[in-house]
């Protein structure tokens, strides 16, 4: 199939946690009594999905339930520990607004720095300055050191360089969180073009009305496994009802 | 990992490595680096110069009528052996926790990580090129220099860093999995002042102890070259300076390889 982005078969995720807290003593009797120090814990397990080109795929699922290590194992930063991946495009992501931003850098060299570590240019960004400055609304503040803005004034400067990728296929992992409401309101008019474009894109985040807004399909994911996918709407009210009482 | 997955892993990953936003990422990381290191330092980049002539005054001082006796250009002598393994001993340190360091750059994006390391090691190459220079003036100044000598540095200095890349990238890894290196490295990098020919040349040890110490540690060939074509010391020979080549492209390729093997795993870790 050509317009497969993304194919996972029975994919499956293990990390090594520490059984109890590590001691000098602890490691010592371990190593005498034979113990393995290590538990497994299987973040994710037999995940089974495919992505089409221009698809918009909300990830809903409870914290730990495996959003990130999904997201993490599509964009190649962790190794499967089994199934099969086939990732035909390369994607971007936003895991953080953080990563990649210097506290000691002015905000200028800030927007070339998060740019090359998302695979923008500096030739490319160069021209979008502007646009870039205009939606952070930090004109006044571009060669001040980041660490004289606020926090939200950071995420805000991180999404707006972010939205200027070129990319076919996106990623976005809880990057909404905590936007004041202007600039949400620029998010949204990003977005919408986003939805109606036919980039790629995956999403998760616990806003679910703009899951639902944005995406056409979901899968819902619990402690690692698939409980359920399909069109968004439907999974995402699946979703919010595993919480009401009785459920 | 087979050698034909491995091989076929290095290429597609140097391929990826200097491709133009990579490439142009390196370049942003290198500014960023050069920006901020330093910062609000009065002295600035001169302060890691500081560090290998502080070093060479008290060691001139306390060895010069021990081991310094006999040695032609003493002081010379003294200071290329403290500027290379000031060298290694810095980058290697700075290297090994790079990954823990940018933790949250290494676990969020999608950029090659040797890059990270690469970044770093431009800072400290680029010092050990400026204190380079000023081994070739000195070398002028004690009448030593030769544009010949030029020409034989290049490739040895190249040979030099892609050695300190190679155990860089292995320290790097095994940082993740046991932050002990930390203190263990710590050590060795004293000792390294100890065990390598830096105040004292080898014919004025025992022939076991020489033995040991050019087999032993891999710095010794590097020294020993360095200050053959600095000090115009031809007797150095060709057999050390083709080791010494030889000894940064194996232990870059170890390296490397270790690294695209076991990197993922690392970063889990981190």
């Amino acid at each position: 199939m050509n317009d497969i982005c993304v194919s996972a078969e029975k994919l499956s995720k293990r990390f090594f946690v520490l059984k109890r807290k590590q001691t000098a003593l602890g490691v010592l009797k371990a190593l005498v009594s034979g113990e393995p120090l290590k538990r497994e814990y299987w973040v994710l397990r037999d995940i089974t999905l495919r992505i089409h080109k221009g698809e918009k795929l909300a990830i809903v699922g409870k914290n730990g339930s495996g959003k990130t290590t999904l997201l993490r194992i599509i964009t190649g930063i962790y190794d499967r520990t089994y199934g099969d991946l086939e990732v035909k495009e390369e994607p971007r992501a936003l895991f953080g607004c953080w990563t990649a931003l210097n506290a000691d850098l002015s905000v200028i060299d800030n927007i070339y720095l998060f740019g090359a570590v998302h695979g923008i240019q500096r030739g490319y960004l160069k021209g979008k300055i502007s646009e870039i400055m205009k939606m952070t609304e930090l004109y006044d503040l571009q060669f001040c050191a980041l660490k004289e803005l606020s926090m939200g004034q950071m995420q805000r400067l991180a999404l707006s360089v972010f939205f200027q990728i070129p990319n076919d296929f996106l990623i976005f992992d809880e990057s909404l969180a905590s936007v004041d409401q202007g600039f949400a309101q620029k998010c949204e008019a990003y977005f919408k073009n986003l939805a109606s474009s036919g980039k790629t894109v995956i999403m998760t985040s616990h806003d679910n009305r703009f899951l639902r807004k944005y995406c056409n399909k979901a899968i819902w994911l619990d402690e690692g496994r698939i409980r359920m996918s399909g069109q968004a709407q439907s999974v995402i009210d699946e979703y919010e009802n595993s919480f009401k009482p009785g459920n | 990992m087979k050698l034909g997955i491995l091989s076929q892993k290095i290429k597609t990953r140097t391929n990826k490595l200097f491709k133009r936003p990579n490439y142009g990422l390196l370049l942003e990381l290198i500014r960023a680096k050069f920006k901020i290191t330093d910062h609000n330092s009065v002295l600035g980049v001169f302060w890691s110069l500081i560090v290998p002539v502080v070093m060479f005054l008290a060691m001139y001082l306390v060895f010069r009528t021990s081991f310094g006796q006999g040695v032609p250009a003493y002081p010379f002598y003294l200071l290329v052996g403290i500027i290379c393994v000031n060298f290694f001993a810095t980058a290697t340190t700075y290297i090994m926790k790079i990954f823990f360091l940018n933790r949250t750059i290494v676990l969020n994006s999608m950029l090659p990580r040797e890059i990270l390391i690469l970044s770093d090691m431009f800072i400290h190459t680029y010092k050990f090129i400026i204190e380079l220079i000023l081994c070739l003036i000195i070398s002028y100044l004690y009448g030593l220099f030769s544009w010949g000598a030029v020409l034989l540095l290049l490739p040895l200095a190249a040979s030099y860093i892609a050695f300190i890349l190679g155990i860089g990238l292995i320290l790097s890894l095994i940082y993740c999995f046991a932050r002990d290196i930390e203190h263990i490295w710590a050590i060795a990098s004293r000792l390294l002042y100890f065990v390598t020919p830096i105040f004292y040349t080898l014919d004025k040890i025992s022939p076991l102890a020489r033995k040991i110490i050019y087999w032993g540690n891999p710095l010794t060939p590097f020294l020993v070259s360095f200050r053959g074509i600095l000090m115009g010391q031809n007797s150095t020979g060709v057999f050390t300076y083709m080791y010494s080549l030889l000894l940064g492209a194996g232990f870059f390729i170890i390296g490397y390889s270790v690294f695209l093997v076991l990197e993922n795993m690392g970063v889990e870790r981190t």
